[in-house]
């Protein structure tokens, strides 16, 4: 009967050394190797991780092509600028047929470094072509007088995280079509009111590639700021992967982590906002 | 136009009549641009107002949608403010008024004709409403701000619970560990 009682009472400290355990840890039976939700959570730990490592992936090539959207949309406006600027400069009535001269080559050097940047590529996909990565969107033909498009309009989204998409393409027919026309029309110059003509049309582009500039810009503002909370994330999975841990914190604090963003992002565009309210004031 | 005040006389002697031309050409400019601004400031407003309503409903898909729109507009207005600086610095040159007045209520002040009235009361509407987003984008940040501590204080708080899971061992294993 004592023997009996001892086993009780022994049984008992261990439920409640048991009891202590998950009323710290909040989980259950963490070492018991038959605990099916541990082992499913164990999975889902692992799924996690994956998905994340995914976006993550997604989001670097997605940073590298954006940067090169970037750094292309810059080389084109400086050289636009150039066009503009050639074409205010000669609106006098001294064209005489060497400075028409000058002006159509350096017009057409414009052109071919335009069109070999609207060829553009990032890991190899041409980056103004749409959805026809692999084929070059841009050429000229041989008397200059015109080019082919051989892209396409279609958009090209890629995910960041559950419900999030960024769009990474622009338009190629729709950015070049204009300004290549115009230079092409600088090329083949011949009277000033043609020159005159090419200034709203190079300053219409101008303001088109600002315009596109700032999207892009946005955009990849949009994918640096996933990176480092996806970076942040995987951390904190590594973590909890090698500890073997509550999956329900993990999903939790992704969620939280997610809404950071949208929350970080809000307060940008609206220090944006009232600083463009605070210039109104002083015009 | 017909200007009513003694400036007319001044500014626009008889025989300048491209001079008065021109200053008619930049004010029907300017007032173009103050009907665009003020279109742009009440698609601002609208979705100033989404952007608190989705902040309240912690509607975090709709916020970066909005997020996005809201950045074209602002884009829109930047320029279109950038526009009405260039020309009023040019109407001000056209009607030699000092360099330093490159105000439009200034320039505007000169007059009191009812087209310049009528500018007036745009830029007065304008600047109304502009007043009222300026308030909501206060309040659109503390709201912002507020998820923003809240989101760290939840995390802070998982955080130590996972800290406690590693570090917590059963009462007297410690002993025992040191002892073998």
């Amino acid at each position: 009967m004592s023997n009996n009682l001892l086993e009780n009472i022994q049984d008992q400290i261990e439920r409640l050394e048991k009891l202590q355990t998950q009323a710290i840890s909040k989980k259950r039976g963490k070492k018991d190797s038959v605990d099916t939700t541990n082992a499913r959570s164990y999975t889902n730990l692992l799924s996690s991780f994956e998905a994340n490592q995914e976006y993550l992936d997604i989001a670097y090539s997605t940073d590298e092509w954006l940067r090169t959207n970037n750094r292309t949309l810059y080389e084109i406006i400086e050289l636009v600028n150039r066009a503009l600027a050639l074409a205010k400069s000669d609106t006098s009535n001294k064209l005489d047929p060497t400075s028409l001269y000058e002006i159509k080559s350096e017009y057409k050097s414009i052109l071919n470094q335009i069109i070999n940047l609207a060829n553009s590529r990032s890991n190899s996909n041409y980056i103004f072509a749409g959805t026809k990565v692999n084929t070059k969107p841009f050429a000229l033909n041989e008397s200059l007088i015109s080019f082919t498009y051989h892209g396409d309009d279609n958009e090209i989204s890629r995910p960041l995280g559950p419900g999030e998409q960024v769009i990474i393409n622009i338009n190629g027919r729709k950015t070049f079509t204009t300004l290549l026309t115009s230079l092409i029309k600088g090329t083949n110059l011949s009277n000033i009111s043609d020159l005159r003509t090419l200034i709203e049309a190079f300053r219409h582009s101008l303001d088109t590639l600002n315009k596109i500039l700032t999207i892009n810009k946005f955009r990849h503002k949009q994918v640096l700021t996933s990176i480092k909370q996806g970076e942040q994330t995987n951390l904190l999975l590594q973590a909890l992967n090698s500890q073997d841990d509550d999956i329900n914190i993990l999903e939790g604090i992704t969620n939280l982590q997610q809404k950071e963003i949208a929350y970080k992002t809000v307060l940008e565009v609206c220090s944006r906002t009232l600083a463009i309210i605070n210039l109104f004031d002083l015009t | 136009m017909i200007f009513k005040n003694i400036y007319q006389h001044i500014l626009f002697p008889p025989g300048s009549n491209q001079l008065m031309s021109d200053f008619q050409d930049h004010l029907s400019t300017i007032e173009d641009i103050l009907v665009r601004e003020f279109r742009i400031c009440q698609m601002l407003y609208s979705i100033t107002k989404d952007e608190q309503r989705s902040l309240s409903k912690d509607d975090i898909n709709k916020l970066a949608s909005i997020t996005e729109q809201k950045e074209s507009i602002l884009d829109k207005m930047n320029q279109l403010e950038e526009n009405l600086r260039l020309t009023i610095s040019e109407l001000a040159q056209i009607i030699d008024l000092p360099k330093r007045t490159t105000s439009l209520a200034e320039i505007l002040s000169a007059f009191d004709d009812e087209y310049t009235e009528r500018l007036k009361r745009l830029r007065e509407g304008i600047m109304a409403l502009l007043g009222v987003i300026r308030n909501l984008t206060y309040g659109n940040q503390a709201l912002a701000t507020n998820g923003i501590k809240q989101i760290d204080a939840v995390q802070a708080f998982l955080l130590d619970i996972f800290h406690l899971l590693i570090n917590y061992d059963q009462p007297g294993k410690a002993e025992n560990h040191l002892s073998a």
